[in-house]
This record gives structure tokens, C-alpha cells and sequence, in this order.
């Protein structure tokens, strides 16, 4: 059933390629993998103002320790404490170079593409959904 | 035979609606079937285009690479360079994407690009790709054919072709493009419309001979109704002759019966009349008698006087006698008609009445001046004229005139009778032709003889009575018609 909605969701995104379908996307899986709400983020990209519309997100400006997930694709300056925090990449380059990156969400060729790295996914003790799993590298 | 006829129109103009829909319907399966040859048409002449570009990229890759794609490209980034450059020489607005794809292993599920000849957000080299509709990108790997298919979920409307590059009948590698259906879509949409359009015409056609079916129902009902409105009013017509006929004859009956209670009317007057003209000569005769008595008895009577005595008798017996007969022509029915002139009816009359008019103490003025001759009913003229003096006479001894005169004036075909009783009053003067209409009903006025008079001289005589107040009186005028006279002199 999860699965069903998750590929619903996907469609959704597909098909008018919209941000607010992005937000339901990152309001359906987030939660599910983190176990929270509301999760605290940081993110420097454009994605903030997609994130902000949301009440399960609480965005913030600076990263702080509270901060348990860090989504976008420029993570060059940040502080000590948000340094090993899990990332969720916004493009391909991202989601191969960084340490921390567990997952990512990009549009390739008007195609969507989520993927998970396993590796990292274990290392910040994070539980991916089974729905989930299948997008796993 | 009209009828038919209509019945006839109107089946024609049935068969004529349904040729039109079954012809519609026929132009609308073959519009509907030339259009997907066209579409099909169009679609396929766009494939055929693609897949030589296709083919081109295949064949640059395969010779820039000796067979060996994946090993060539990863070992020379200058090669990548290269090549992708020489996609991008593809890329247009109509083909957007460009690229090319492999995966790590056969039965593996993941694509990774090889080369990627869009100008931005350009893919790496072995990047990961999750396409969508997964299952034709295996399909190529499986067939080793290319396919193409439509993808409605991305962006917008537009098609993905995958051309496989098979080297040693193995796919080393798939060349993606993916291109717009813009045109195509134009195309499209024109014959959908042309498509919803040739619907339209149709659903108006049958919603219009759905319409034109029930007026011809109603219009037909209405002729129907039309018609047996008609076969009543001819009915009707056929009752109404009959009804016209035998009212008419009620009327003649009528007009008899009026005539004769008008004449027993006037005889009774004419008894009057009888007893005043008789009692003169039978006056005139007594004292005769009486003398031939009287010198009988002294014995002076001698034969001559007897002659003369007894001549006198006779010429007064011949007086009541002309006097009978008067009275006898006058109420004869005479059906034909006479050559008469008014001084003949008038001396005619006044032989009847002037006695009574000087017993009245009522002066007759006579200017006679007409020498016409008429051709009509002479008895029926007489009538008229009498009644319309005793009326003169009536009024004149009713309302007790001083110098009660009577002016009786002829002249041409026009003849007045005259008196000065003091007319008559405006409210009444239209209704004295009236059936029943009399003044004199104290006096056993049956109000029938102006009407009578009226009746005679213009239906019988074709003339016309009129009257008017004049003076101090009342004049009524009869005037005869010209192409029943002739002008004679009395002479002649």
C-alpha cells in the first residue's frame, strides 16, 4: 500500500513536474525515515521555500544541533556540529561526493530520480522504509 | 389527390433526411479512417526520420569506439567530448533529449549514461538513470529492436525513441531521443475537431429532422383539423341554404298575408268611401221616385215626364253602377302590367276619395303637369297613392287643421302628395316604413300601409317613396323609374 502510494506520489511529481508535489514527496518519505516531526532542516537551496510551506518541516536558517537532516547540494561551509549531519542531495553530483549523503531527489531528463545509498543509511542508523528499499544502491 | 400528394412530399422528404444521415455517417467512418491512416501516417514518417538520425549516431559511435563503447568512452574523456558534442548537433527544440545509455550488466535493472549531448544540466558520465516505463527500455535490450513509445507523464507531450547498438548480436549500448510531438499534435488536434465537428453536424442533422418530423406532424394535424373545420362549414352552408330558402318563403307567405290584411284594411275604408259617393245618388234617385209618387197620385203624370223621371233614375243607377265597378277594378289582382300615366291613376283615385276629402272640408289642390306614360302595375300604383291621401286625410281631421289642403303635384316620373297636417316628428319620421309602425292605433291602425306602399313601388314598380316634412306638412314622393315610362302626350 505504501509502495502504491509512494509510486502515486512519484506519478504526481512526474506529471506536473510541480513543486508542490515535491513537498508531498519530501512529506511522505522524511518523515517515514526519520520518525519525527517535526524534522529540523537545513538547506541552503531552493528547495527551502518548498520545504517552508510544509508543517511537519521546521526550517532553519543556521545550522544547529537541534538540525537532524541537511537537503540541497552545496554543503562547503558548515559548522563543526553539522558536519557529520545526513544529507539529502538535490542532484547526482551531491548524492555520489558527499560522505553524509544517504539519498537524493533530481529530476533527470524530465524524469524523476530518487535514490538511497545503503552504506550511509546504516551509518546515521536511519530506517528506510521497505517501499523505500528497492531505490537503494 | 392533394392529399396523396402531400403524403407523397412527405415520405420523399423522409427518405431524402435519411439518405442525408446514412450519407453523414458514411463521410464521417471514412473521415474518421483517413484520419488515422493520417495521423498513423504522419507518426511514422516522423519515426522513419528519427530512426536515421538514430542510425547515424549508431554508426558514429560504433566506428568512433571499434565496437567497444563502454571500454573506448571510459578510457578517452576527449572521445566523450567529442561525441556528445556531435549529438548535440541534434538537439533542437523538437529533439530535446539526446543520449546514450547502458547498464553494468545485462540482466541488471539500472541504466547509467554514456554520452549526454544536452547543452545543460548534462548528465556524467556512468551517472545513474531510472527511466520511466522501464519495462520497454528491457524490452529493447531483450528484442534488440527499437521501439518507440509516447510519454504523456513527463513535462509535456512528447515521445521517447530507443534504438539499441548491437555489436556482435548483443546490445552494447541504447541511443535515446526524445522529441516533441508538437506537429504531430497539431495535425491531431485539427482532424479531432474537423472529427467533433462532422458530430456536430450529425447530432444537429437527426436533432433537425427530429425537429422538421414534428412540425410536419403538427402541420399535418393541422390540415386534418382544417379539413373537418371545412366539411363542417359545409355542412353548415348546406343547412344555411336550406334555412335561407324556407325563410325567404316564411317572408313571401308573410308579405302575402300583410298585403291582404292591408287590402280588407282598405276596403273597410272603402265601404266608407262607397257610402259617401252612393248617397247622393241615392238621394237624387229616392227624390225621383218620390216625385214619379207624388205626380202619380195627383194624376199629373203624363208619359213624357215618365220618360224623363224614369232617365234620370237610370243615369243614377249607371252612377252607382260606374261607382261599383270603380271600386271592383281597384282591388282586382292584376298580374300584368299597364301603360298608364299618373293623371290616370290620380283621376282614378280621387274618383274614389275626392267625395270624402269634401265632406272633410278638405280642399284638393291638383297640379298636374306630367305626361309620362308608365308600364306598371297600375292597380297596385292606386293602392299606394289612396292610402297615402286617406293618410294625408286622417291626420288632417286628427289634429282638426284650419284650411286643411291637399296638394297632389306631378311632374316628369316624379309624383308628390302633399298636405299641411303638420308634418311628422323627427323621432319617428325613419320608422314609418316600419311593419306594424302606426300612429293610429286608437283608430284601429294596423300599421301596414306605408310599409305595403314601400313594398309595392320598389320591389314591384322599382321605384322609390320617399318622405320629408316640409312646411307645415308632410310630403311624400313617389318616383317611378325612367326605363319603365315613355314620354307620350296625352294626345297620342
Amino acid at each position: 500500500m505504501k509502495k502504491l502510494i509512494i509510486l502515486c506520489a512519484v506519478f504526481r511529481v512526474m506529471l506536473f513536474a510541480n513543486e508542490d508535489y515535491e513537498l508531498k514527496l519530501y512529506e511522505k518519505i522524511l518523515p517515514d525515515i526519520f520518525t519525527q516531526i517535526p524534522i529540523y532542516i537545513y538547506t541552503t537551496q531552493e528547495v527551502k521555500e518548498i520545504l517552508q510551506k510544509s508543517t511537519k518541516f521546521k526550517v532553519v536558517n543556521r545550522c544547529n544541533k537541534r538540525v537532524v537532516l541537511l537537503i540541497g547540494e552545496d554543503f562547503t561551509n558548515l559548522s563543526a556540529e553539522c558536519k557529520n549531519k545526513p544529507v539529502f542531495a538535490t542532484n547526482y553530483r551531491t548524492f555520489r561526493d558527499n560522505s553524509n549523503s544517504f539519498g537524493a531527489f533530481y529530476w533527470t531528463k524530465g524524469r524523476p530520480q530518487i535514490y538511497f545509498k545503503q552504506k550511509n543509511v546504516e551509518k546515521f542508523h536511519l530506517m528506510l522504509p521497505h517501499y523505500l528499499r528497492k531505490y537503494e544502491k | 389527390m392533394k392529399k396523396l400528394l402531400n403524403k407523397k412530399i412527405t415520405y420523399i422528404f423522409y427518405i431524402f433526411a435519411v439518405l442525408i444521415l446514412i450519407g453523414c455517417l458514411s463521410i464521417y467512418v471514412l473521415f474518421e479512417k483517413t484520419s488515422d491512416e493520417i495521423n498513423q501516417n504522419n507518426l511514422l514518417s516522423n519515426i522513419e526520420y528519427i530512426d536515421n538520425i538514430a542510425t547515424n549516431m549508431s554508426e558514429l559511435v560504433q566506428t568512433s569506439t571499434n565496437n567497444h563503447i563502454y571500454e573506448t568512452l571510459k578510457k578517452s574523456k576527449s572521445l566523450r567530448i567529442n561525441l556528445q558534442k556531435s549529438l548535440k548537433l541534434f538537439v533542437t527544440k523538437r529533439y530535446r533529449y539526446v543520449y546514450v545509455v547502458d547498464k553494468e550488466y545485462s540482466n541488471s535493472k539500472d541504466f547509467r549514461f554514456l554520452l549526454d549531448g544536452s547543452q545543460d544540466n548534462k548528465a556524467e558520465f556512468l551517472e545513474s538513470y531510472t527511466p520511466l516505463k522501464i519495462k520497454k527500455w528491457q524490452e529493447v535490450y531483450s528484442t534488440k529492436k527499437a521501439l518507440y513509445f509516447q510519454n504523456k507523464d513527463v513535462e509535456s507531450l512528447w515521445m521517447t525513441y530507443l534504438k539499441p547498438i548491437v555489436i556482435d548480436d548483443k546490445v552494447q549500448a541504447v541511443i535515446a531521443i526524445d522529441f516533441s510531438l508538437t506537429d504531430y499534435n497539431v495535425v491531431v488536434e485539427v482532424l479531432r475537431k474537423f472529427s467533433i465537428s462532422f458530430i456536430g453536424i450529425m447530432v444537429f442533422s437527426v436533432f433537425l429532422l427530429f425537429v422538421i418530423a414534428f412540425f410536419s406532424y403538427v402541420d399535418e394535424k393541422r390540415i386534418q383539423k382544417l379539413k373537418e373545420q371545412s366539411q363542417e362549414i359545409n355542412q353548415f352552408n348546406k343547412t344555411l341554404q336550406q334555412r335561407v330558402k324556407e325563410e325567404v318563403e316564411k317572408n313571401r307567405q308573410k308579405d302575402q298575408q300583410l298585403l291582404q290584411q292591408s287590402r280588407l284594411a282598405q276596403m273597410g275604408e272603402m265601404i266608407s268611401m262607397i257610402a259617401h259617393q252612393w248617397r247622393q245618388p241615392l238621394s237624387a234617385i229616392n227624390s225621383t221616385a218620390i216625385a214619379i209618387n207624388f205626380k202619380a197620385q195627383l194624376n199629373q203624370l203624363d208619359a213624357q215626364e215618365m220618360i224623363e223621371l224614369s232617365d234620370k233614375i237610370s243615369s243614377f243607377s249607371q252612377h252607382l253602377s260606374t261607382t261599383i265597378n270603380d271600386f271592383g277594378s281597384f282591388f282586382k289582382s292584376n298580374k300584368e302590367k299597364d301603360n298608364v300615366t299618373y293623371n290616370e291613376i290620380i283621376t282614378s283615385v280621387l274618383g274614389i276619395i275626392e267625395v270624402s276629402l269634401k265632406n272633410n272640408n278638405i280642399t284638393l289642390i291638383k297640379e298636374l303637369n306630367s305626361k309620362v306614360v308608365f308600364h306598371t302595375y297600375a292597380n297596385e300604383l292606386k293602392q299606394v297613392i289612396l292610402n297615402l291621401i286617406q293618410n294625408a286625410n286622417d291626420i288632417l281631421l286628427e289634429r282638426e287643421v284650419a284650411n286643411a289642403t291637399i296638394i297632389i303635384k306631378t311632374e316628369s316620373n316624379r309624383l308628390s302628395i302633399s298636405d299641411n297636417g303638420g308634418g311628422i316628428s323627427d323621432k319617428i319620421i325613419d320608422k314609418i316604413f316600419d311593419p306594424y309602425f302606426s300612429t293610429k292605433k286608437e283608430k284601429n291602425g294596423k300599421g301596414l300601409g306605408l310599409y305595403i306602399g314601400k313594398m309595392i313601388i320598389q320591389d314591384h314598380c322599382d321605384g322609390e317613396l320617399s318622405v320629408k316634412n316640409i312646411g307645415d306638412g308632410t310630403q311624400f314622393t313617389i318616383q317611378l323609374p325612367s326605363n319603365s315610362s315613355s314620354e307620350l302626350s296625352l294626345e297620342s
